[in-house]
């Protein structure tokens, strides 16, 4: 009898509604790809279009008027000959320099006696918390060559005319640029130290040879390939970093690429050469693209130096011997530089009334005077509320994005995985000051045609931001995504759940601290990135933090700045203890 | 015996005058203005003069306050700190609550460039800007400002100070000399003039003083004072200061010229301002400020854009930044000079006794018109040469 209380009309529903989902389900992947083409793509084209472009401004530009007027006046006038010189050197030095750091953290970390290994291995990654711009303050609050604390203290206390260093140099630049690079670096090595199979170390040890020429000879033999990898993803970091070169570079005129963009448009009086700072960005990106390109051939052919096999192992730990303790007080002493070092140096010029060089007379003359003007002030409560509302709306868009085009291209048999797989990493390639270009060449010319208001919106922001990340975050999904057996998802489709119940019922709690961990990374990223926003903050409207701290920083206010940046590394260290606590639990580093 | 032609006349007048009491807003000084300006030190005669004003300056048409009342919020770009605006804006929003103001503190191309491209690409990512001298020949050119002679407070500002076609005038008075590091300069090596200043002999020279690249600031100023001209400025001047001071070509801006010679980046730095300069002696740095002769002084602009969708609040609001109410609430609040003709005195300036009985050289609209281009083309390329950050 049950069956005779369905409806005939029910009946005929049920395959109507299975062909209608199966419709549903053939178009999705490539909506999805169509949408995510024209975001990545759209940008790039009103770049290179505005490259092209001979009229004074963007919003000026005609099909009719185009020429290679500003490649020439980029490699002729700007010597954008010496701008590659320089990010050669700068980024090969600093990755270099980040990656040994790294490498050798790691190393102590997995497979070393080293004590206090926990504290270490919990403190490394807490460098992420520190923005770039505040990181690159610090360093030149220490190391200005004549006002600096460290270099005024020695020549006061030694008499001597020269500084003991200079910050403002190539040397500067890749020693604060290599610093900011270990934290990822670490976090992606560990995983890589902690799975070799220790067998072929053994063997070594076996044949006679000591631990350190084991290491030495089998070891780093081994990492050299993921290593490389690591390397050219660092590099790829280094490369598009706009805060480090623009403090300490900027000031003295040296340039890499991503400032000279900059510096091409940041013009106090005359209206800036918009079309060369595109034609610059173009050579950039050629740059970065070319790197990544290297970066994708190396990883997918990394199966053919495959070290970590499906076997349980301890990896055997080195004896350090006498070594124990040295080899601990330098790592405490780079948790010290890169992550004390500048909350110290940032509380101390927040506290102080007037700046000035640490001595007794400023520590008792401390206030929290700049707290209570930085509290009172209208333009940091919208700043911070423009700057939650972009995090919240950017982790959240690029989370759920990120799910999507990594279960199209994990869980599918999509035609267009693997085209949607290379456009979701190219924004990787794009650094966030040439995205910020692009970005405004294309709102000036979607204003000018439709007359809506997209430039200088908080949305243009989120908008940008959600293409930059989007590479991290689907990375991340595609490979906890892989780790749920399908068997799991057939057995709800066999049960008639739609996906959206599936993503819901099955991937949300299997992948809740993957889902968790992007969210908080991408957060933090959408804080610390001030590039992008550079270019497209266009004031109360949509002003963020970052930008915020530039700006008060370039006029001087550096009180201000550090009552803020200590605000801010405060809640950036929140947000990174999130991260350890919810954050890719299981996976333990490597993720991103 | 009155005819019946006065009685029209008078009635008509009482009608006119009663019209014109409907249409009005009645203006007094608010109490919140008056305590803030006598708990920060304006003296009472001030505060009686401003008060009196208020009647004929702040009295805006009834019309622009209602249409004000529906409008959203001002975007209003600015060159004021917001430890300032944070001070005087409610003073602001005590007469006027319904008027809504964002103000963002802006500097280089985000000040004034940026918002001029958006609004030559049909939109408005501001409605006021200030401080856009550097820009003002563009500004002109794209016809971008707004009207704004109808405001009742514009016949203050004295008619050097504003714009002949009525889109832009004076907001504040600005001088600009040199602050020094009072512990690392003595008063003897302190030029009298500016030549003294760039001279070979000059006890300044050689990376003591600290300069910004804000030509437009003080160098513009005596391209037009006929005792320098174009002709000496660039032929002898500006060499010399590059050649014979060579001064450190600084990346800050003018804040960081105050706040650098203290820590000994350099000894003296320039150009710097009254106000701010006088903001940061108050903390018991130990800074000086000195002017050589002539005294560079100028007046930051204010302007409103065409087809903003805060006409009517934008309008209010620039009225009351350059009334006597207005002018002595940012002058409490930020030692901002005022611009208006009636407070050219003694003490509604800070640091007022460096620059007294000096010659002023001032930058005129005239000058920034037509001969900043003609500055930045001698300005740059020496810059340039000399190192200076791009």
């Amino acid at each position: 009898m049950a069956n005779a209380e369905i409806s005939p009309s029910a009946v005929r529903q049920v395959p109507e509604v299975k062909a209608e989902r199966d419709i549903v389900a053939r178009l999705f992947p490539w909506v999805v790809l169509i949408l995510l083409a024209a975001l990545v793509i759209a940008p790039i084209f009103s770049l290179v279009a505005g490259a092209f472009s001979l009229s004074r401004l963007p919003n000026e530009f005609s099909f009719d008027n185009l020429g290679l007027d500003n490649f020439y006046a980029v490699w002729v006038e700007q010597r954008i000959d010496r701008v590659i010189w320089n990010t050669a050197i700068y980024v090969t030095g600093a990755t270099i320099f980040g990656i040994t750091t790294a490498a050798l953290l790691a190393w102590l970390v997995e497979r070393s006696d080293m004590p206090g290994k926990t504290w270490i291995y919990a403190g490394v990654p807490l460098g992420i918390a520190v923005p770039g711009i505040l990181h690159a303050i610090a360093w030149v609050l220490l190391l200005s060559p004549r006002s600096g604390f460290v270099n005024r203290t020695w020549m006061d206390l030694t008499g001597a005319s020269e500084p003991l260093v200079d910050i403002y140099t190539m040397g500067g630049l890749i020693f604060a640029e290599g610093l900011r690079l270990v934290p990822v670096a670490f976090l992606m090595l560990v995983p890589l130290m902690r799975s070799m199979d220790p067998s072929l170390e053994e063997a070594a040890a076996a044949s006679g040879a000591s631990p350190m020429r084991a290491t030495r000879r089998v070891t780093l033999a081994l990492l050299l390939p993921g290593v490389l990898a690591i390397s050219i993803f660092q590099a790829i970091t280094a490369i598009e970093n706009f805060e480090v070169p623009g403090i300490l570079g900027m000031p003295v005129n040296l340039h890499v690429f991503s400032t000279r963009v900059y510096n091409l448009i940041d013009n106090i009086g005359t209206i800036p050469a918009f079309g060369q700072a595109n034609a610059a960005a173009i050579f950039y990106l050629a740059i970065a693209l070319v790197i990544s390109f290297f970066y994708l051939r190396l990883v997918r052919n990394s199966e053919r130096y495959s070290i970590i096999t499906g076997k349980g192992y301890t990896p055997r730990q080195v004896r350090l011997g006498r070594w124990r303790k040295p080899a601990l007080a330098l790592s405490l002493l780079f948790l010290f530089v890169t992550i004390v070092l500048p909350f110290l140096v940032l509380l101390y010029v927040s506290l102080l009334n007037y700046l000035r060089p640490p001595s007794w007379d400023a520590i008792a003359s401390f206030t929290f005077k700049n707290y209570q003007t930085v509290f009172n002030q209208p333009r940091v409560a919208r700043t911070l509320f423009n700057t939650i509302y972009v995090t919240l709306l950017t982790a959240t868009t690029v989370t759920i994005v990120s799910f999507v085009i990594a279960y199209i291209i994990v869980r599918t048999r999509f035609a267009g995985r693997y085209a949607l797989d290379m456009l979701s990493f190219l924004p990787h390639s794009i650094p966030g000051i040439v995205l910020g270009l692009a970005l405004f060449w294309l709102f000036m010319q979607v204003d000018r045609w439709t007359g809506l208001s997209t430039f200088g919106s908080i949305y243009a922001l989120v908008l940008g931001f959600t293409i930059l990340f989007l590479s991290y975050a689907v990375r991340a999904m595609s490979v906890a995504m892989i780790q749920v057996h399908p068997d799991l998802e057939d057995a709800a489709k066999l049960s008639g759940a739609p996906p959206w119940r599936i993503a819901l019922r099955i991937f949300g709690p299997l992948l809740m601290p993957t889902l968790v961990g992007i969210w908080i990374y991408v957060a933090m990223l959408s804080v610390r990135f001030i590039s992008l926003p550079l270019i497209l903050s266009q004031g109360g409207s949509n002003e963020v933090l970052g930008v915020m701290i530039w700006s008060l920083w370039d006029n001087g206010n550096i009180s201000s700045v550090g009552a803020i940046g200590i605000m801010l590394l405060s809640f950036m260290f929140g947000l990174a203890l999130l991260l350890r606590l919810f954050g890719f639990s299981g996976q333990r580093g490597g993720a991103l | 015996m009155r005819t019946i032609r006065e009685d029209v006349r008078l009635a008509c007048s009482v009608a006119a005058l009663l019209a014109a009491a409907a249409t009005t807003a009645s203006a007094e000084m608010t109490e919140e203005a008056r305590a803030f300006l006598s708990e920060n030190g304006i003296g009472d005669e001030l505060i009686a003069q401003a008060a009196a004003a208020t009647a004929s300056e702040l009295d805006v048409p009834a019309e622009w306050l209602e249409q004000a009342a529906a409008e959203g919020a001002i975007d209003f770009s600015t060159n004021d700190t917001s430890e300032h605006v944070a001070e005087w804006l409610p003073v602001f929003n005590a007469r006027y609550p319904e008027i809504e103001i964002i103000a963002t503190e802006t500097s280089g191309a985000a000040r004034a460039v940026q918002p001029l491209l958006a609004y030559n690409s049909g939109q408005l990512v501001r409605h006021i800007v200030v401080s856009f001298e550097g820009s003002l020949p563009d500004y002109l050119e794209a016809d971008a400002l707004e009207e704004i002679d109808d405001l009742p407070a514009w016949e203050g500002i004295p008619e050097d100070r504003r714009a002949a076609d009525g889109t832009f005038a004076g907001m504040q008075n600005t001088t600009w000399c040199l602050v020094y590091n009072q512990d690392r300069v003595t008063q003897e090596e302190l030029p009298a003039t500016w030549w003294d200043l760039v001279a070979e002999d000059s006890p300044l020279a050689g990376g003591r003083v600290g300069a910004a690249n804000r030509a437009q600031l003080w160098t513009l100023n005596l391209w037009t004072h006929p005792d320098y001209g174009p002709e000496r400025m660039e032929n002898e001047f500006l060499p010399a200061f590059f050649n014979n001071l060579q001064p450190q070509l600084r990346a800050e801006g003018v804040g960081g010229m105050i706040n650098l010679p203290l820590v000994g980046e350099f000894d003296v730095g320039l150009p710097t301002p009254n106000d701010e300069t006088w903001e940061m002696m108050q903390t018991g740095a130990p800074l000086g400020w000195h002017c050589p002769e002539p005294v560079p002084q100028y007046f930051n602009l204010i302007g409103m854009f065409r087809n903003s969708p805060t006409h009517y609040s934008s309008k209010v609001f620039i009225n009351w930044l350059l009334s006597q109410e207005g002018q002595l609430v940012r002058l409490a609040a930020g030692g901002d000079g005022p611009v208006h003709r009636d407070l050219q005195i003694e003490g509604a300036a800070p640091l007022f006794e460096a620059f007294a009985g000096k010659d002023i050289a001032l930058r005129t609209i005239d000058g920034m018109v037509n001969e900043l281009p003609r500055l930045y083309e001698v300005w740059n390329p020496l810059w340039a040469a000399a190192g200076g950050p791009e």
